[in-house]
């Protein structure tokens, strides 16, 4: 674990460092406040911190109140380290964002003990962290494919629009869908189905790029969402159904499955509301069925 | 006027040394009574308190002397030399500074007059801080010469 040491007493710095690199953590020691608050905004900031109350530039208690006061999901731990004593110091270096206070002159084995129950908050609350991060994705994402799922397609689409919009580009809606998926699922079983859902997201997010919106719809459809900024979206769209029917899916023993998609495009114009958002997506939804219309494996736009 | 910081009346008994501090307000005297039970004859150097704060480690027992005497020497001119200018607020911070560095070494005496012109410098009391003075400076080259002595034992 990195420790960021922040105390003006260099004595005190050295004892400090000492303790805690014997406990195998890594340590960082500055002489102020100010130095810490700088090391804190850095990528990879320390997540334990010994702050003295009395630094100079910036003291223990202005340092916990900066840190606290910015919204991290993953805030360091402090242990305001000082030589007050009274309780209403105590209640008043915890009530401004320290989470644990010990007293000079301090007993080695007691911080000692104190940074073993850092050590475990922080781990319980990386694990929190981490249990969150998992949760949230899986509320996004679709579990076979990776890509988004429907719900965060529908949110994300008002913004993209919007950012378009700003931005003075079109923004392109298609919805892709496998051609005679039932079929392959009935014939070669659910594993080569799922197989296929696979080969074709994959296929999408080699053609698209990571900004721009790919979800799994619902069954065998995807959503797409481009703005024409720096591609030839129509150009784009052709890539992916021709990448999708160059791509046949091995199956074990039988001849490889040839898929191909069908998609509509429809492109959103001026300003949007929710009601657009809901025709530009039936408009899709028709010039796709104008496309399996029209004898599949081709793409319909608007 | 000096008013002496006595060492043993400060560590001998709890009344006399509540009365030395309480010459400086209102303000608490917890620290202080810490060292209410303090041995006299170990107030200038308590090698026993420093291992034990240390952990018995011999190598950074003689990291944090060094460090101590390269360092506190300093502090302490800036202190008698702001201590002049009555800025007595910097003496604060400085005589602060001196007796967190005293705790590291077992330094109770020194400590105990870095404590009393701490809360000197909060106070404002520039005849208080000028009175401890020499006891600051005294303290500090006993213990100077005491964590002298211990260093070349030790190495």
């Amino acid at each position: 674990m990195k420790v960021l040491i922040a105390e003006d007493d260099p004595t005190t710095r050295v004892v400090l460092s000492s303790l805690v690199e014997k406990m195998g953590h890594t340590t960082q020691a500055v002489e102020d406040g100010e130095a810490a608050w700088q090391i804190y905004q850095q990528d990879q900031s320390p997540c334990l911190m010994l702050v003295d109350w009395e630094m100079p530039k910036l003291d223990g208690i202005q340092l916990c109140q900066r840190i606290k006061g910015q919204s991290s999901l993953n805030p360091p731990y402090i242990i305001l380290i000082t030589s007050r004593t009274e309780a209403e110091d105590i209640v008043e270096g915890l009530d401004k964002g320290a989470d644990d206070y010990i007293c000079k002159p301090f007993n080695a084995p007691e911080l000692m003990a104190r940074i073993q129950v850092a050590e475990r908050t922080l781990k319980l609350h990386q694990e929190l962290f981490e249990a969150r991060q998992a949760l949230k994705y899986q509320a996004t994402h679709d579990e076979l494919t990776g890509l988004l799922n429907r719900r965060a397609a529908l949110d994300l689409l008002p913004k993209e629009f919007h950012r378009a919009q700003r931005l003075g580009h079109k923004l392109h809606l298609a919805i892709c869908d496998i051609d005679d998926f039932k079929k392959i699922n009935d014939t070669y079983g659910h594993f080569v189905g799922d197989r296929a859902l696979k080969s074709v997201a994959e296929c999408m997010q080699q053609v698209f790029r990571p900004y721009d919106v790919i979800a799994r719809f619902g069954g065998e459809e995807f959503l797409i969402a481009i703005s024409d900024e720096n591609v030839d979206a129509k150009e784009a769209f052709e890539r992916l159904r021709a990448e999708v029917s160059s791509l046949p899916i091995a199956v074990e023993g039988q001849e490889s499955v040839n898929l191909t998609v069908s998609i509509g495009v429809s492109t959103a114009k001026g300003e949007l509301s929710k009601m657009h958002l809901d025709e530009l997506l039936i408009e899709a939804d028709k010039l796709l069925y104008a496309a399996k219309e029209a004898g599949k494996n081709c793409i319909k736009s608007a | 006027m000096q008013k002496w910081v006595s060492c043993n009346a400060v560590f001998q008994s709890s009344s006399d040394a509540s009365g030395a501090f309480k010459q400086h307000g209102d303000e608490p005297v917890s620290e202080a009574k810490l060292e209410l039970n303090f041995h006299a004859d170990s107030g200038v150097f308590d090698y026993l308190e420093m291992r034990k704060l240390l952990m018995n480690d011999d190598a950074l027992i003689v990291t944090v002397i060094k460090t101590f005497l390269s360092d506190i020497p300093s502090v302490v001119t800036d202190l008698i030399n702001d201590a002049g200018e009555h800025a007595l607020l910097e003496v604060a911070g400085k005589a602060h500074k001196i007796k967190g560095a005293a705790d590291n070494v077992g330094g109770k005496t020194l400590r105990a007059v870095a404590f009393a012109l701490e809360l000197a410098g909060k106070e404002g009391n520039s005849e208080e801080v000028d009175g401890l003075l020499p006891q600051l400076e005294a303290s500090y080259l006993e213990l100077q010469d005491a964590l002298q002595q211990k260093l070349d034992e030790m190495t």
